[in-house]
């Protein structure tokens, strides 16, 4: 009959094993514990809060009250964008006072509220570019954006990026959101 | 034929299997306790958003679809102890819809310990659209020092304007493990843009 070899493992073939399998464990480890950070960091990313809040900022762009002169869209085109402002609402003050009402409710930071070409690029290039003028998360909102080159569906020529500045339990968080906008 | 070894395990070798084993629960423990809490907050959070995602949209594709040209709002107490916010909003299509708060809080633990007498008032929540009722999701419930229910989940804030013409609506939810950090929210310009 065939003799068995019925000796185990040696010390020293456990320990390669072991050595082994911690070294594919730590590199699982090293490689998606980040994405736990980037799934909560996204959290904040087109959130329904901001997307209707920035549905609301879209369409006083849009209104026909909402000055943008062909100034304006050299601007964007040379720049990568301009800044929105409630003060670009030509004649009623009262639809001044409800565009101001409207970011703060929303929690819209008036300082960011960008309008830049449906094409995310030059405006990408931009804040790349000048690194010290961009929060670090607003950059990294803007570096996890498609560049949308194959252009809107709806004849969009322009984007809106604003940042929502949220405040509970004496704690500040921020909301990040995009929409295209037909103007 | 061959020889098998038959001696079994000694007591000393038992002794060290057990020493290991008990060394590598005390070590995975917390690790799996952490992860355990995790998961539940990761639930809660889920059934939160869901609820607010589907009342948000329902509310807010009214609001964009149909046009708001007016709002108003009044809060009440039924014979119930029960606040009610009542807000009316009309449509440009001439339809009108209410959305309707209902809270009764019951006292927290510090309120209780103080206060053994008098009515007791079980938390209750109910947010109501169109005639349709949204109740809050079941995240379990206990009771205080008087015997009433605390539920979980409560609604803790209610915030409702209409200054400027932008009709404002927060209602604030409330978790022991996620505390504030989620609610409702509703802005929409009146009658403008």
């Amino acid at each position: 009959m065939r003799k068995l070899n019925n000796k185990g493992f040696m010390l020293v073939e456990t320990l390669i094993v072991a050595v082994f399998l911690v070294t594919i464990f730590s590199i699982l480890y090293t490689n998606f514990y980040p994405l736990i950070g980037e799934y909560e960091r996204r959290e904040f990313y087109d959130d329904i809060d901001s997307k209707y809040s920035i549905y609301w900022i879209k369409r006083i762009v849009q209104s026909g009250s909402y000055r943008l002169t062909e100034a304006d869209k050299t601007t964007i085109d040379r720049n990568g964008f301009i800044k929105f402002s409630c003060n670009n609402i030509i004649g009623d003050e009262d639809q001044k006072a409800t565009c101001q009402e409207t970011l703060t409710r929303t929690g819209a930071d008036p300082n960011n509220i960008y309008i830049i070409d449906f094409v995310t690029s030059d405006f990408k290039y931009a804040v790349d570019n000048n690194k010290s003028s961009y929060d670090e998360d607003l950059r990294e909102y803007i570096n996890y954006l498609p560049e949308f080159t194959k252009g809107s569906l709806n004849g969009a020529q322009f984007r809106l990026i604003v940042v929502f500045h949220n405040t509970k339990d004496d704690n500040d968080f921020y909301s990040y959101a995009t929409i295209e906008v037909k103007k | 034929m061959k020889k098998l070894n038959s001696k079994g395990l000694t007591i000393v070798e038992i002794l060290i299997c057990f020493v290991l084993v008990a060394l590598i629960t005390v070590s995975v423990y917390s690790s799996i306790s952490t992860f355990n809490n995790k998961k539940n907050v990761e639930s809660y959070k889920e059934k939160i958003y869901t609820y607010k995602n589907t009342l948000t949209k329902i509310i807010q594709d009214d609001l964009i679809k149909n046009g708001l040209i007016r709002a108003s709002y009044d809060l009440t107490t039924d014979s119930n102890n029960i606040e009610i916010y009542t807000i009316n909003l009309s449509f440009r299509d001439g339809t009108s819809k209410s959305l309707i708060i209902k809270r009764r809080l019951a006292m927290d633990f510090n309120e209780a310990q103080e206060n053994k007498e008098g009515v007791k008032k079980d938390d209750y929540f109910m947010i109501e659209y169109d005639q349709i009722e949204y109740p809050l999701p079941d995240f379990g419930e206990y009771q205080n020092d008087r015997g009433e229910t605390i539920k979980d989940l409560r609604i803790n804030n209610i915030i409702v304007s209409t200054n400027s013409n932008v009709l404002t609506v927060y209602i604030g939810l409330y978790h022991p493990d996620l505390s504030t950090r989620y609610g409702i929210s509703l802005v929409c310009p009146i009658n403008s843009f």
